[in-house]
């Protein structure tokens, strides 16, 4: 702990001098009487301070937690030796709104009695949050010397954004080899009825249209359309985060990737990330509840590094795109790299839904002439931008943050059937 | 807030009486002031003046420097006021107690200037400790003044002692220093 003086022992001293000065010069006793007083606090404080011998411990009731919930900390601290004025407070870090708790305590310690100051912090923002380490002040008894310091306490809190429920999301063009519940275009056993042919040896009997044989006079089986599970490609944008007032469209952007991430993962789908910014980020395809946790594991971890090299998808590991994929892409569409690394994907034949987060709400052009005139053609520079993905037939829908994501992915849904009904 | 209002309340309205005080007793021709003139008494006024506006600023900005120009000036008043003999010389012992219980408020009220909770025992520790403080010395006040009212001394002798006083002091703030640096 570290030990600083009050203004007031220096004050004190001076004016326990001054008196004795003027006492001197001017020879006038009463001047050293007057000052007396402060040279006997003086001495009295120098003589009983003590270095407080403290011990603390912290708890945290949970480490790991959804947006919005709460945490709450306590630390207790036991003193060998009397400290007439311990002040323990807990600073609140940014992302984090005290809401219980958190004045800071102030009070006397008696030897072997102990103290503890709680609060209760909730979180706003998903990502890895140090939790605050607790300042302690011990003050001696006269007010004249005061220990500060901060416990060595390293530990983190993992925030989980809360995800949003969805009915309904995109689905793949084409689905994979594993069952799952999407409906695929191809014939095989399943549920759902697909048509019917003439029968061929070796088709099983089950399977014949009864009602269609005997009407038509020769044997007709049912087709079906498995279900089967698909794989799914998460693309963040982490070049570009627009911010303001605390909220920025990376915040939103994540949330809808874990939302989207629970939702595929729920239907038996195999769901990958990746991180496409200054540092490249990517986790493989997988299927089961274990991807859930490490997806929104590497998506709190997720910020935007600045960088200026000028990177394409040719650095993006080839597993983490399978083929027959279906790519969601969580853009703003300020980055080139990222509109540019979109459209190669697209090039390459890959399935691709943009999701553009609106970076708008978060940019608002100033009030003079010249403002809002670049407002205006950055406006025209993202509609032609948009306006190149649907010329390619890339389903773009444009996502305001804070509104149900449900709206834009239906809407990209009917996009992109479109779309393929289209280009066959 | 309540107990910084309080305390900073006190330690003005313990300032004011202090200089109103030292403005009366300036009323008596043989002080310091009272050379001056009539108006000799306005002197500790103004000083009491000065030091309640450092004092005002101090505790409403609030910063603990203008603090010790108050007190100064305080004691200046004090001291410019006094009168050449009578009660008012004997009450000296009395008046460095008081001025050391309006620094004591006034360093106090900034102290809690951040706002806690659960301050009750702190409050009472404090108060007994200042009223042991400023009890303890007053005591010691008292002894050179019996002692000076006793046998007044010459120059010589008295600046004398009073460098034997000041090096005792600066010596015994050593060996405290020393022991401070030490033990921390």
């Amino acid at each position: 702990m570290t030990l600083t003086t009050s203004p007031k022992l220096g004050a004190y001293a001076a004016l326990g001098a001054a008196g004795l000065l003027v006492a001197l010069v001017w020879s006038y006793p009463e001047a050293a009487v007057l000052g007396l007083p402060f040279i006997v606090a003086v001495l009295a404080a120098l003589a009983l301070v003590e270095r407080p011998q403290l011990l603390a411990s912290i708890e945290v009731d949970r480490e790991r937690l959804l947006e919005g919930d709460a945490v709450h900390l306590a630390v207790t601290v036991n003193s060998t030796t009397d400290v007439p004025w311990l002040q323990i407070a807990w600073p609140v870090p940014q992302s984090l709104v005290a809401t219980g708790g958190g004045d800071i305590l102030g009070v006397r310690l008696v030897a072997r009695a102990s103290a503890t100051a709680e609060t209760v912090l909730t979180t706003t923002r998903w990502g890895v949050v140090p939790l605050p380490r607790p300042l302690i002040r011990a003050h001696d008894g006269l007010g004249f010397f005061r220990f500060e310091g901060t416990l060595d306490f390293r530990k983190t809190l993992r925030v989980y954004p809360r995800p949003e429920t969805l009915r309904r999301a995109l689905s793949a063009a084409e689905t994979q080899m594993f069952s799952g519940n999407e409906l695929s275009r191809s014939r095989g056993d399943g549920i759902e009825f697909a048509d019917v042919r003439p029968y061929e040896a070796g088709d099983r009997p089950r399977r014949i249209n009864w009602r269609l044989s005997t009407r038509a006079g020769r044997l007709h089986i049912n087709e079906m359309h498995p279900e089967r599970n698909s794989d799914i490609v998460i693309f963040l944008d982490l070049h570009s985060d627009v911010r303001s007032g605390g909220q920025g469209t990376l915040d939103y952007a994540v949330r809808a990737a874990a939302s989207l991430a629970e939702h595929y993962l729920a239907r038996r789908d195999r769901v990958g990330v990746i991180g496409f910014g200054g540092v490249l980020r990517w986790l493989m395809p997988a299927m089961g509840s274990r991807q859930i946790y490490r997806i929104v594991d590497a998506l709190i971890d997720s910020e935007v590094v600045l960088s200026h090299v000028w990177r394409g998808i040719e650095v993006i590991p080839p597993g983490t795109l399978p083929p027959k994929s279906l790519i969601v892409a969580l853009t703003t569409l300020i980055d080139e790299r990222v509109v540019d690394a979109l459209l190669d994907l697209r090039a390459r034949r890959f399935d691709l839904a943009v999701v553009e987060v609106m970076a708008e709400p978060f940019a608002a052009p100033g009030s003079h002439d010249a403002a809002q005139l670049a407002g205006r053609l950055w406006h025209l520079d993202r509609a032609e931008t948009r306006l190149r993905y649907r010329r390619l037939g890339v389903p773009i829908v444009q996502w305001r943050p804070g509104e149900p994501l449900q709206g834009p992915l239906a809407e990209a849904q009917q996009l992109g059937r479109r779309n393929r009904w289209v280009n066959a | 807030m309540g107990q910084r209002l309080t305390t900073a309340v006190l330690a003005i309205l313990g300032a004011a009486a202090f200089g109103a005080l030292s403005t009366v007793a300036a009323t008596d021709h043989t002080s310091v002031a009272g050379a001056a003139g009539r108006s000799g008494w306005m002197i500790p006024g103004l000083l009491s003046l000065g030091s309640m506006a450092c004092l005002i600023l101090a505790l409403t900005l609030p910063t603990a420097r203008p603090i010790v120009l108050a007190l100064a000036l305080l004691g200046a008043a004090w001291l410019v006021g006094l009168p050449n003999s009578g009660v008012w010389r004997s009450l000296t012992a009395v008046a460095g107690g008081w001025l050391l219980t309006v620094a004591e408020l006034a360093y106090w009220s900034l102290d809690f200037r951040i706002a806690g909770r659960d301050q009750r025992t702190v409050y009472v520790r404090r108060a007994a400790t200042i009223a042991a403080l400023v009890g303890a010395s007053v005591a010691l006040s008292l002894v050179p003044e019996l002692d000076l009212s006793a046998t007044p001394t010459t120059g010589l002798e008295l600046t004398a002692v009073g460098l034997l006083s000041a090096a005792t002091l600066v010596a015994v703030a050593a060996a405290l220093a020393w022991r401070l640096r030490s033990t921390l």
